[in-house]
């Protein structure tokens, strides 16, 4: 009697116990994006200026497309990142901010006071942060000479993780097109 | 080597930054300048046909659209709120989601079409309820699992008293036979 509630009991504790090691080893804030290693959702979108930036124009250079608000911390902390990089790999990689759900003119402001790592666009509507399934500020996309989406880092992205894909963009050169 | 050197380089560059200062950024954008008055420019924005390919069913509006609408936000979790589906959330990205579900479904998308656009973006998270493969079969099959289980418990624990007390039973006729035979 004893032995057969034994193991009854081991028989749905050991299942219950591995389901939960393997939950435990994930976060459960980061749901991974199904769009990595797939091609970019092409848009056009205008700056705070009226300029109009068309991402497959930019198709031959790898590009960073960075979703952004001032209310969000984290991207306030990865900022610096940002203008540093952008300085950094001038020429070769396009850094591309698009403003999500924030306010033009405050984005203005911002840009004025801590300066701008590239142009800032407006979605209206919040269709490019929907086709790129933007769960929350800061995520920021990185996109291959051949337009297809090699990394996201969701949350503000750190400074190695910034070389490291910046520098495998890099290095690989753009697929031959017939 | 190289990525070692270019990442102290970075953290180096950043220690000595000055970030309240304003700094403009040197890197021409490479962006088309602002249109001419009267100048055309295609629509801005994300061009849908491109990424959901053409619809399958035939545009609806009115209240058929709406009760569409309806049924598709009743199935996408919001991806800002917690087990909250658009429908039921106020958040602005609920509200961007469901009018983009309007949108194609006004062009002519299916639902299903539509459905798979979110989750295509978003993953299978999106989706309040999983689709029944893969791991997602514990969720479905645990349920009635657990019942068969519980069920399969309790037959056999009335079973084994069923037949404790058919036994003790017997056990009193035999001890009384055994009294009446022996006198």
């Amino acid at each position: 009697m004893n032995r057969n509630v034994l193991l009854i009991g081991a028989g749905l504790a050991v299942p219950l116990l591995a389901l939960l090691g393997f939950a435990f080893r994930h976060d459960p804030n980061v749901v991974e994006s199904p769009l990595v290693g797939k091609p970019a959702p092409s848009f056009r979108l205008a700056d705070l200026d009226g300029n109009i930036v068309d991402l497959a124009e930019l198709r031959g250079q790898p590009v960073i497309v960075n979703f952004w608000a001032t209310y969000c911390v984290p991207c306030l902390y990865e900022h610096p990142l940002l203008m540093e990089g952008s300085r950094r790999w001038q020429g070769e990689i396009q850094f591309l901010g698009v403003i999500f759900q924030d306010d033009p003119e405050t984005i203005a402001e911002f840009n004025t006071d801590y300066g701008s790592w590239g142009p800032s666009l407006i979605d209206e509507g919040g269709r490019v942060a929907i086709a790129y399934g933007v769960y929350g500020p800061p995520e920021t996309f990185f996109i291959d000479r051949d337009g297809t989406i090699v990394d996201k880092a969701i949350g503000a992205v750190s400074p190695d993780r910034l070389v490291e894909v910046a520098e495998r963009m890099l290095a690989r050169p753009a697929a031959a097109t017939g | 080597m190289r990525r070692a050197t270019a990442l102290l380089g970075l953290l180096a560059a950043l220690a000595f930054a000055a970030p309240a200062s304003a700094q403009e950024s040197e890197t021409p954008p490479r962006v088309a300048p602002p249109p001419a008055e009267g100048e055309y420019r295609p629509g801005l924005g994300i061009e849908t046909s491109h990424e959901l390919g053409d619809p399958l069913g035939r545009p609806l509006s009115g209240d058929e659209l709406d009760r569409a609408v309806a049924e598709v936000a009743a199935d996408i979790r919001c991806p800002k709120c917690q087990a909250l589906s658009i429908a039921d959330s106020g958040a602005q990205s609920a509200q961007a989601m469901r009018e983009e579900a309007r949108s194609l479904l006004s062009q002519g998308y299916t639902r299903e079409q539509v459905v798979g656009y979110f989750e295509q973006r978003y993953g299978e998270f999106v989706l309040l309820e999983p689709r029944a493969r893969g791991l997602n079969l514990i969720v479905w099959a645990a349920p009635a699992g657990i019942v068969l289980l519980g069920g399969l418990a309790v037959a056999l624990r009335l079973r084994r008293r069923r037949r404790r007390s058919d036994d003790e039973a017997l056990d009193g006729y035999l001890r009384q036979v055994e009294q009446e035979t022996a006198t």
